[in-house]
């Protein structure tokens, strides 16, 4: 049951993490 | 006993999932520094090549490789593969609308754009059907079998299109980054191909043969079998593989059944399968001799995974008792000194599963075996949180393994964390997933 708890918080941080990169990527490189 | 691969493997894993995830943007950003997007629309695109990516390795995760299953377990890789699938939906559902914001709105309502773009739309298209259709498939009712066959090419399908659609709209698609994007896309081709084609062409050459069809209860049969040739079938107690049984009895299909039989079974293995579907029907008239292939062992619902714990709860319903069942002969096998109290919920006395090797276990001592039946005909009542506690006396220093109908497991995790119960010392063997 514990592997299902982390499993739930893992998929949040990855969410949350490709959420900044893309704004990071974006502003970096849009014109 | 082949140890199942330990928290380091796991850990490396996922951390290497994120850095794969972003690696082609990461790439794609590096080879080409500016793009000819205004902010919003590079958002939009950068949200394409991600989504993209998940996508991809959705075919790795899905794969069912002994590698990357072994330390999460195909339940929670399963659930993961879901979640990541609704990621990547939004992040493609946000890709047209944030680029027809940037760049004109014909791009996402248009009747005439260019041809690359319709197939966009048509990969986004029957993404959402499929998420739609899958999200929603017991409301919906469509067997597990037919959505399956549904599923496999159409995934395969909206991978391709959303590729061509990528390679002929993005602008960072030359030089290196078309190598970088084509080899994340062949990795999962090649992996789809590995599992769908190549893999049970492979385990054809390793099959296993039918040595004994067993009635246990009313509609509830074991299948005995055994590995042609020396090659010893290893896994813990608790695992469950798939099997396709190639005889006139019952469909050709892959299904996944848990091993009730002891590790220590010398290149056997013993599966009781209840009738309960359009494949399980025939089961009774598989004969000795047929083929069967099997794929596994997988799984993470094994006391052998926590030697920590001396104390244990086993909860069974019906034919949920196999995985405990493996366990508690492999317990006997080893001469474990563990206590266990096995509270073991059935329809009527007819319908309880091994009952006199469980009585046999109960004398014999190894484990401390004591076995409590609860009977929906009986007057004890249905099994609750409640009845639980007082067969057990108390939740101190016990640990729990439920294998039971979904209803029953979700009200006893419920009952068994009010009491405080951490969720380590809860095991649960989601076999409806």
């Amino acid at each position: 049951m514990q592997r299902f708890q982390w499993m739930g918080l893992y998929v949040v941080f990855i969410a949350a993490a490709l959420a900044c990169l893309i704004a990071a990527v974006a502003a970096g490189r849009a014109q | 006993m082949r140890p199942i691969a330990g928290k380091a493997w796991g850990v490396f894993l996922a951390g290497l999932y994120p850095l794969l995830v972003v690696a082609p943007l990461v790439i794609f950003a590096a080879l080409n520094r500016v793009s000819d997007h205004v902010r919003v629309a590079e958002v939009g695109v950068d949200c394409a090549v991600v989504g993209l990516t998940i996508l991809a390795l959705q075919f790795v995760i899905t794969a069912r490789l002994s590698w990357v299953e072994a330390p999460f377990g195909l339940d929670v890789l399963l659930v993961f593969h879901r979640a990541m699938a609704l990621v990547a939906t939004a992040l493609l559902c946000v890709h047209p609308v944030l680029v027809a914001r940037g760049e004109g709105w014909p791009l996402l309502v248009g009747w005439h754009p260019r041809w690359y773009i319709w197939v966009g739309r048509l990969a986004l298209a029957l993404l959402l059907l499929h998420v739609m259709v899958s999200v929603s498939r017991r409301l919906i009712r469509l067997p597990y079998e037919k959505w399956r066959r549904l599923h496999n090419p159409m995934a395969l399908a909206i991978l391709i299109l959303g590729f061509v659609h990528s390679l002929a709209a993005g602008d960072d698609m030359h030089g290196g980054a078309v190598f970088v994007w084509a080899a994340v896309m062949a990795t999962a081709l090649g992996f789809w191909l590995y599992s769908h084609l190549v893999r049970p062409r492979l385990l054809l050459r390793r099959p296993f043969r039918v040595i004994g069809v067993k009635a246990e209860a009313p509609r509830v049969w074991t299948l005995t079998l055994e590995r042609r040739g020396d090659r010893p079938f290893h896994f813990v107690p608790g695992q469950f593989q798939f099997l396709r049984l190639h005889g006139a009895a019952v469909p050709p299909e892959e299904h996944p059944f848990t091993i009730a039989s002891s590790p220590a079974g010398s290149g056997r293995i013993a599966l009781t399968i209840k009738e309960s579907g359009d494949f399980t029907a025939g089961i009774g008239r598989v004969r000795p001799g047929d083929r069967a292939v099997v794929h596994g062992p997988f799984g993470r619902f094994s006391h052998t995974l926590h030697p920590e714990e001396r104390d244990l709860v086993f909860v069974a319903g019906g034919v949920g008792i196999t995985p405990l069942m493996s366990m508690l002969r492999s317990m006997r096998d080893q001469r474990e000194p563990r206590r266990v109290l096995l509270a073991y919920a059935s329809r009527s006395t007819a319908d309880v599963l091994f009952p006199d090797e469980l009585e046999g276990m109960e004398a014999g001592g190894h484990p401390g075996l004591k076995v409590v039946h609860i009977l929906d005909e009986g007057e004890s009542g249905r099994l609750n949180v409640d009845r639980l506690l007082g067969l057990c006396g108390g939740v101190e220093g016990k640990a729990f393994y439920l294998c039971c109908p979904p209803p029953m497991m979700a009200a006893l995790i419920r009952g068994l964390r009010h009491e405080g119960v951490s969720p380590s010392r809860i095991h649960a063997d989601y076999f409806s997933l």
